[in-house]
């Protein structure tokens, strides 16, 4: 009597409450968890999945059945291996993705225990993430990965997605392990991030995604030597992403980079000679996708080079800011079909130099049909301009996703019903957020000093 | 023009092209071929369906989601990004912001059920499991053992 007293209690005072803890379907609601993001956090903390099954019982039910919530593996500390046997428990027969920070120094929990907890989930592994800057601790674990890898029955072996190695300082032991891995483990897209491979690691010409990451402080820099040698042996890319590329010295040979089945290629940040050098040496006759997001100003011959050796076959070219010089590169592309103005502080001036290209007596007709703008700002004046844009070549489609406003809510909304009315906007987008900032915890390290836990939060680019 | 009838009772005249972004409707429409029979929509109410057939007037001309489109995004990184007019659009009670979500799934509109489940998504980020609670009136109904182990849950997961 007195339990049903109570219930009828909480309904009393709480109408709504029972009813949104349980309104949606177990379905629909484990949709909006996986939509939850992870937040700022640099440090992989999964924190959100726990948080979400603390709510009620209900929701924790929903949560704890929601196999892929649970399904990044991380070791960051002590405690961290009781959260990864708790996920590992809650994800059966999801495809993980394992992050072994290097961050902790606890003899009773080494690194080579977080192996032992996830190695026998390891057929469902889909990408590993593995952080050199404890080096006794990871040198042991990547061995111990790499051996298990190979006894498991070849059709038991999974298919590694993406295999990711942040801070691979230059000790032969660690060069030995990442080698042994990669060529064990044989993922099909290779990052390294804060430092550049060492030299003699080998890359296996069956890799057919590369991103290399250096440091945006320019430690780990390359010497361009070796750069052209990582380049010239990854035969089989289809994707390239070169990021915050630096020179430390040594002299590119007059040699071709040739990547005969690249498709997409990204150059971000980094050194404007260092850019030209792989811009002047790269033939990839098959590219699609070319991305250039850093000042190109200084390397105006060689971009200009680069576009019009691949001009025939590149259909979507984004770039971070167009000069009115630079918009001739568009004469160089005649079957450019998607145009993005990407990783600005503001399109604004860009999409005006555009509209003042369009101008020039001798200037090719732009036929692309698609524009994507990322940038920081806009400005009403950039928004006029892209109207401009709009009425002058034949879009069909836009996307603008822009991290400030430009205006207030009414004159927005009156301008996206003008895009709408004359092309499909796939994206209208202000105050966005950098969808995962985990992308990009591994590029203000430094090697040899682990602090992993109190990183500044970067702006997205 | 098609007549949709809702749980209420009332009744809603729209264009066709409004009515199909529902694929519920749209199979409907296809199975029946040309007829003046109003479409009755048991679970929806009409304050609801009002709300929903805004959102479908508003997006009326863009392609409908094709399986790869859906595929595709099952598999890239999702984002919680909702365009401008979407986010305008959703801002409603708490109330109408479930019911939206429930319509659209009844009525399989996918777009629509995206930005719902985003939207309750962003309003979660961030949050402690007693301001989740707080802020959808949600009773913690969990056993003292239960709440002890979720205890320990937490602490282990938290920065300290």
């Amino acid at each position: 009597m007195e339990e049903a007293t109570t219930t009828t209690a909480v309904e009393d005072i709480t109408p709504v409450a029972v009813n949104l803890a349980r309104r949606l379907p177990p379905e629909l609601l484990s949709d909006v968890f996986l939509a939850v993001p992870s937040g700022t956090s640099y440090t992989f903390r999964p924190i959100v999945p726990i948080r979400i099954s603390s709510v009620c019982r209900y929701w924790r039910d929903i949560a704890l059945n929601t196999g892929a919530l649970w399904s990044t593996i991380t070791f960051f500390d002590t405690p961290s291996f009781h959260i990864a046997e708790l996920f590992l428990s809650r994800s059966p027969n999801c495809a993980l993705d394992v992050v072994l920070f290097g961050g902790w120094n606890d003899g009773a929990w080494p690194m080579t225990k977080a192996a032992d907890i996830v190695l026998p989930a390891l057929s469902r592994w889909r990408t590993l993430t593995v952080d050199f800057r404890n080096m006794v601790e990871v040198l042991t674990t990547v061995s111990i990965i790499s051996y298990q890898y190979c006894q498991l029955e070849p059709a038991m072996r999974p298919h590694l997605q993406d295999l990711t190695f942040a801070s691979v300082g230059p000790s032969m032991c660690a060069i030995i392990q990442v080698q042994s891995c990669v060529d064990a483990l044989k993922p099909d897209s290779l990052s390294f991030c804060g430092v550049l491979p060492h030299r003699a690691i080998s890359f296996d010409r069956h890799i057919r995604h590369l991103s290399l990451q250096c440091l945006t402080n320019g430690a780990g820099r390359p010497r361009m030597g070796h750069l052209q040698d990582i380049l010239q042996s990854c035969t089989r890319l289809e994707s390239l992403t070169l990021s915050h590329v630096l020179r430390s010295g040594g002299s590119w040979r007059a040699e071709r980079v040739v990547l005969p089945v690249l498709k997409e290629f990204t150059l971000r940040g980094g050194s404007s000679t260092c850019a030209a050098c792989i811009l002047r040496a790269v033939d990839a006759p098959s590219l699609y996708s070319f991305a250039i997001r850093m000042h190109i100003r200084g390397i105006e011959d060689p971009l200009q080079s680069f576009l019009e050796r691949h001009g025939s076959s590149i259909r979507e070219l984004r770039i971070s800011r167009i000069y009115l010089d630079t918009a001739d590169c568009f004469q160089a592309l005649p079957n450019l079909d998607v145009f993005g103005l990407v990783g600005s502080s503001s399109a604004a001036s860009s999409l005006g130099r555009m509209v003042s290209y369009l101008t020039k007596p001798n200037a090719a007709p732009l036929r692309f049909s698609t524009i994507e703008i990322a940038a920081t700002a806009i400005g009403t004046q950039g928004v006029e301009s892209l109207k401009t844009l709009v009425e002058q070549i034949p879009i069909r489609s836009l996307s603008v996703r822009v991290r400030s406003r430009y205006a207030e809510s009414k004159v927005r909304r009156s301008d996206e019903d003008w895009f709408r009315a004359r092309v499909e906007v796939k994206a209208w987008v202000f105050r966005c957020e950098e969808t995962d900032p985990r992308a990009r915890c591994f590029e203000k390290f430094v090697p040899g000093v682990h602090s992993p836990y109190s990183l500044p939060s970067t702006a997205a680019t | 023009m098609v007549n949709l009838v809702t749980s209420d009772n009332e009744s809603f005249t729209v264009e066709k092209a409004v009515a199909s972004r529902s694929v519920l409707i749209k199979n409907m429409l296809e199975d029946v071929g040309e007829s003046d029979q109003p479409i009755p929509l048991p679970n929806v109410t009409a304050s609801v369906l009002k709300k929903v057939l805004e959102y479908c007037d508003h997006h009326k001309n863009e392609p409908m989601p094709t399986s790869e489109d859906l595929a595709a995004e099952d598999t890239r990184k999702r984002t919680t990004d909702i365009g401008e007019w979407d986010q305008k659009f959703i801002q409603v009670d708490q109330e109408m912001l479930f019911e939206i979500i429930l319509a659209a799934n009844y009525l399989d509109i996918k777009p629509l059920l995206d930005v719902g489940c985003k939207t309750v998504a962003n309003m979660i980020k961030g949050k402690t499991p007693e301001e989740i609670r707080k802020l959808f009136n949600i009773v913690n109904d969990f056993t003292p053992e239960e709440e002890a182990q979720i205890k320990k849950e937490n602490e282990w997961a938290e920065d300290r």
